[in-house]
């Protein structure tokens, strides 16, 4: 239960990011934490038990948007090639945590879970598409369109 | 500071959720029934279940889409159309180009659809629209349309980041129609010193 009180609120973020469900984030916290002490044989060093649990509920997180048939955009993903250039237009702008974390969580799924991955969780372009049954290519430029989209929400922001 | 820098340096405000302490009770008794009377044949059993829905499903679902007959391709064109008019942010708009362009991946394009995106083009759109815009109409290289209208906006345009990315469009469609406009842009004493430079890179290249 050590490990548990540990790092409970942590895989607790991760999956909220993901799921966007309070009640729903915490069964999965439960089902990840369940899944990790039965397989915590596998864990090669305890110095990896924070990345391995995070990756875990990950996993769990993007199952049950599956199970829920919430990953319904995957199919339609098609292979996109890298044409989608990540032209910054806004550097100049100053931003807050809060404002952030709203825009993240208006943008659709097929953008908001690849900013997230990438951004947040600290997953390479590679390992968002091997996760998600992606092309690469694809997961580059749904990345940018999202960055776009996030950014254009900021900026609207400081408009209005 | 970039959006990215940032998100990655302020990651850790982005935890502030936290697990209600009243639950960590129902996870130890869940704890002690799962580890003690875990039966991996029948969670397997589950997952095998489970996972075979899912294909029923997606494969019922693919077909289903595949065999969707012209008035429903229609239909989703027209829900397309209508979600890109009534778009009233410019984030709204940029959502309505990328479904737009999501759903013509590996069709044919549309003529609607298509004078849509050269209305954005000429109208005083903004930049991210505009070349969420240009992307999309560059899957449709042989299209003649697609191609004069590029050169046209090249004409037209003044907001560098959507120039450079006319100049970088046009450089990819190799089009000599598009000499004079780049010549304009080099003779503009408005025309920034990157795009200008930009612009007679191109020019030397299509002069070859």
């Amino acid at each position: 239960m050590q490990v548990y009180l540990m790092y409970k609120d942590m895989l607790y973020n991760v999956s909220y990011r993901i799921i966007k469900n309070t009640q729903d984030a915490q069964d999965t916290v439960h089902d990840a934490f369940i899944k990790a002490f039965q397989n915590i044989s596998k864990l090669e060093s305890d110095l990896n038990l924070g990345p391995w649990l995070k990756r875990i509920v990950i996993n769990c997180s993007l199952d049950f948007l599956r199970q829920k048939k919430k990953l319904g955009w995957l199919q339609e993903s098609y292979e996109l090639p890298e044409t989608e250039e990540d032209i910054d237009t806004y550097e100049d702008i100053t931003f807050k945590v809060e404002e952030v974390k709203k825009a993240i969580n208006t943008l659709k799924d097929k953008y908001r879970i690849i900013i997230v991955l990438y951004l947040i969780e600290d997953y390479s372009h590679r390992e968002i598409a091997e996760q998600l049954g992606l092309k690469e290519s694809t997961v580059r430029n749904q990345y940018v369109r999202g960055k776009r989209l996030l950014k254009q929400q900021l900026q609207s922001k400081l408009i209005v | 500071m970039s959006l990215e820098k940032f998100i990655k340096e302020h990651k850790t405000a982005f935890d502030d959720q936290v697990m209600p302490d009243d639950i960590t009770l129902d996870f130890e008794a869940r704890l002690k029934k799962e580890l003690h009377h875990s039966n991996p044949l029948k969670r397997l059993r589950v997952i095998k279940y489970v996972s075979i829905a899912a294909s029923i499903m997606v494969f019922a679902t693919v077909g289903y889409l595949y065999n969707q007959n012209q008035k429903a391709q229609l239909e989703i064109r027209d829900n397309l159309m209508l979600a890109l008019d009534k778009s009233e942010t410019n984030s709204e708009r940029l959502v309505a180009i990328y479904d737009i362009e999501d759903e013509y991946q590996d069709k044919e394009e549309d003529e609607k659809i298509l004078n849509a995106f050269f209305k954005i083009l000429k109208e005083n759109s903004d930049a991210n629209s505009k070349i969420a815009v240009i992307d999309a109409l560059l899957k449709f290289p042989n299209n003649q349309n697609v191609r004069s209208n590029l050169i046209e906006a090249l004409g037209n345009e003044k907001e560098p980041l959507v120039q450079l990315k006319l100049i970088k469009s046009v450089a990819v469609l190799r089009e000599k129609r598009a000499t004079p406009n780049l010549q304009e842009i080099i003779e503009d004493n408005e025309s920034l010193p990157l795009v200008k430079g930009n612009a007679s890179a191109l020019l030397a290249m299509l002069n070859q």
